[in-house]
């Protein structure tokens, strides 16, 4: 079931005096539940593309559309009430409330929801416990770990139950074990929940757990291939409840050492 | 909104001084525009309480030449019989508060009465005690306004000199003895005894100078300074109505002016005029403080805010990303600017209260002039707290709506990338 789709999307941008085409006609569908790689080098358009997807920049031409909505048709309002509501956003250097503690920090996008105050607490202590800062939460981001801070910025994505997780170079700024803790939780969240997974990333082993790869060079797609695996993907939201299951850190691991080969063979082609 | 509050809050309380410091200008503009109102308020409610001690219908004549000038009893048969004129008296006076050529002459006249010692002198005004009843507003604090001839009413200065000699004839019903001045106090200098009926209430600035005076009917003037054909100092009219105040005054300017005298004719809405401009005037020049302050102020709260805005590019960036509205953003710069504007109002009263009692304590006392009258107390009255309190709401708004609209407009890529 096709939830993202982009048509003939083109984006440019100016840098200085230059124009810069970052997308120049990207045509992808993306399925619910999916989780989805956007591979490249520097400059090949896969950060646009996410953020157009994610309602967060305007396209020059082409349309976006997500559950058959076309996002650029709507207002300004409507769109932040998209972002808010169906998209959940992880970036590279977390960009946290750095005023607010993490319970406070995942408490935030909850105010342009319809859930009611007094979940609030409930809610950010869940999802807390999701991403295992259970005792964190009353640290403020400054008193954290990089990778602590990232799982405390999933957290807060998933607030609003949203449909769609973007994440843009979540594990840029992580040593290796954490980022594969950051993958497994991004696994765990598209299985248990349903959440459709979108990460960029020039990380070939992490690209190589995520079950598409998507590879963009000068705006282009260039492939999009299927990492083999087993499973089968988790079909649509299951359970808005967020069952407390136990650390299966394990499992992702393994996945890992069985794909690096795959993932190597992307890396030969930097711009 | 409310989560905005509280972040907006959040945000303030972490940037201590800087918060503190733009509150403080704004509390200085609006300290200053509250009290220098107040003190304007203070001097307007003081003028207004001339008008009052005055008699808003009243003008005074006063010769402005030499002794033929002097308005007589034919002048106030004239008068008397005038349009729109109610009633009018003339004053003899032994002294007091009479224009400085008239002041001459009554001096002359003062150095044959004085009070009982240690009292001092006290000036013996003759009139016409009906007529004056009407001309002032008249306010005992004890006893009753003469009726007869014979009665005199002494003013409250007069009496608390009495008091405090400690004199057996102080007070209503007792007899106030009067000498010449320089006779010595033998029964050769003794000039006569009057009974007191009444005191009147402290009057301050009139036509007629109360406080210090023994007031008479013309026969028992004439009796006690045994002068049986004296000069009238002055002649006070009372107009039937305000608006014919002006009417009145030039019909009297060519009255005198046909009986070849030289007068001048002031009437209480004349001296209320002058001190109206010299009130505005200073109105003026206080509220150019006071905005001036406040435009300060207000400057400072706009850098505040741009510079909250602009280190805050990122965390205006990420606000988007989770869900953030222009709208949204907009209403949170804003708030704190109003959280910033409602500190600096309240601040801003409580400077301002202790400015007027500064003032009032410092210059209330001996100082004279401009200074006095600055010092006879600013009025605080609520409304004008309350005006203050919006006038320093309302600037930082204003200064913080710029800045807000900015960071509303921003781009949330470009913003996250800053």
């Amino acid at each position: 079931m096709t939830l993202i789709e982009t048509h003939a999307l083109k984006k440019e941008y100016l840098m200085g005096k230059v124009i810069v085409n970052a997308l120049r006609g990207v045509d992808v569908k993306i399925g619910k539940g999916e989780f989805v790689a956007l591979v490249g080098p520097s400059g090949s358009g896969k950060s646009t593309l996410m953020h157009l997807i994610g309602g967060l920049d305007y396209p020059t031409e082409g349309t976006v559309s997500v559950e058959g909505e076309d996002l650029y048709k709507m207002t300004e309002g409507e769109l932040a009430h998209f972002r808010g509501m169906k998209v959940g956003f992880v970036f590279q250097s977390f960009n946290l409330f750095n005023l607010l503690s993490a319970r406070e920090n995942v408490y935030f996008p909850m105010q342009f929801s319809d859930i009611p105050f007094n979940q609030w607490g409930v809610r950010a202590d869940e999802l807390l416990e999701l991403v295992k800062l259970g005792d964190w939460k009353h640290h403020k981001p400054t008193e954290m770990s990089g990778g602590q801070q990232q799982r405390v910025a999933i957290a807060r994505a998933l607030a609003n139950h949203p449909d769609i997780l973007l994440a843009d170079e979540p594990t840029g700024e992580l040593d290796t074990t954490t980022s594969l803790e950051i993958m497994a939780l991004f696994d765990r969240i598209r299985k248990e929940q349903g959440t459709t997974v979108i990460i960029v990333t020039h990380d070939t082993e992490m690209a190589a757990l995520a079950d598409r790869q998507i590879k963009l060079i000068d705006g282009h797609v260039v492939s999009d291939i299927r990492n083999h695996k087993p499973e089968v993907k988790a079909k649509g939201k299951q359970s808005k409840k967020i069952p407390k299951k136990k650390k299966k850190k394990t499992a992702p691991k393994k996945k890992v050492t069985g794909k690096k080969g795959t993932g190597k063979k992307k890396t030969k082609k930097p711009a | 909104m409310l989560y905005a509050a509280y972040y907006a809050v959040r945000y303030i309380w972490s940037r201590k001084l800087r918060s503190l410091l733009t509150v403080l200008g704004i509390a200085v503009g609006v300290a200053a525009i509250v009290s220098l109102l107040g003190i304007s308020a203070g001097m307007e409610a003081q003028v207004l309480s001339w008008v009052d001690t005055l008699g808003i219908n009243n003008m005074g004549v006063y010769p402005a030449g030499g002794e033929d000038d002097y308005p007589d009893e034919d002048d106030l048969e004239y008068i008397l019989q005038m349009e729109h004129v109610d009633t009018a008296a003339l004053f003899y006076t032994t002294n007091g508060q009479v224009p400085p050529h008239v002041r001459k002459r009554a001096e002359r006249l003062s150095k044959e009465v004085r009070g009982i010692e240690p009292t001092g002198s006290v000036t013996l005004v003759g009139t016409d005690l009906a007529a004056l009843q009407r001309i002032l507003s008249i306010d005992m604090q004890d006893g009753d306004f003469p009726t007869t001839r014979q009665g005199t009413a002494i003013g409250a200065r007069v009496a608390r000199g009495l008091v405090s000699s400690a004199n057996e004839l102080e007070g209503v019903g007792g007899r106030l003895q009067l000498f010449r001045l320089g006779a010595g106090q033998g029964s050769k200098g003794k000039a006569a005894t009057l009974v007191i009926d009444g005191v009147l209430t402290e009057m301050g600035r009139s036509f007629v100078e109360v406080d210090s005076s023994a007031i008479v009917s013309v026969e028992t003037f004439k009796k006690v300074t045994g002068n049986l054909n004296p000069t009238a100092g002055y002649l006070v009219v009372r107009v039937d109505s305000y608006e014919n105040v002006d009417l009145v005054e030039s019909s009297l300017q060519s009255y005198f002016t046909s009986r070849d005298k030289q007068v001048d004719v002031k009437s209480s809405k004349s001296v209320v005029d002058s001190q109206q401009q010299e009130m505005y005037t200073m109105q003026i020049f206080f509220g150019s403080i006071g905005a001036i302050a406040l435009v300060a102020g207000c400057i400072g709260a706009i850098n505040t805010v741009l510079t909250s805005v602009l280190e805050r590019t990122r965390e205006i960036g990420m606000m988007k990303a989770v869900g953030a509205s222009y709208n949204y953003v907009l209403m949170l710069f804003i708030l704190e600017s109003a959280v910033l504007g409602v500190l600096g109002g309240i601040v801003g009263n409580i400077i301002a209260i202790g400015i007027s009692s500064a003032l009032s304590g410092v210059l209330g006392g001996g100082s004279s002039g401009m200074l006095r009258r600055l010092g006879s107390g600013a009025v605080l009255s609520n409304e004008l707290m309350v005006f203050g309190f919006l006038v320093g709401l309302g600037a930082s708004l204003l200064a913080g709506y710029y800045p807000a609209k900015q960071a509303a407009k921003m781009d949330p890529i470009t913003a996250l990338r800053y």
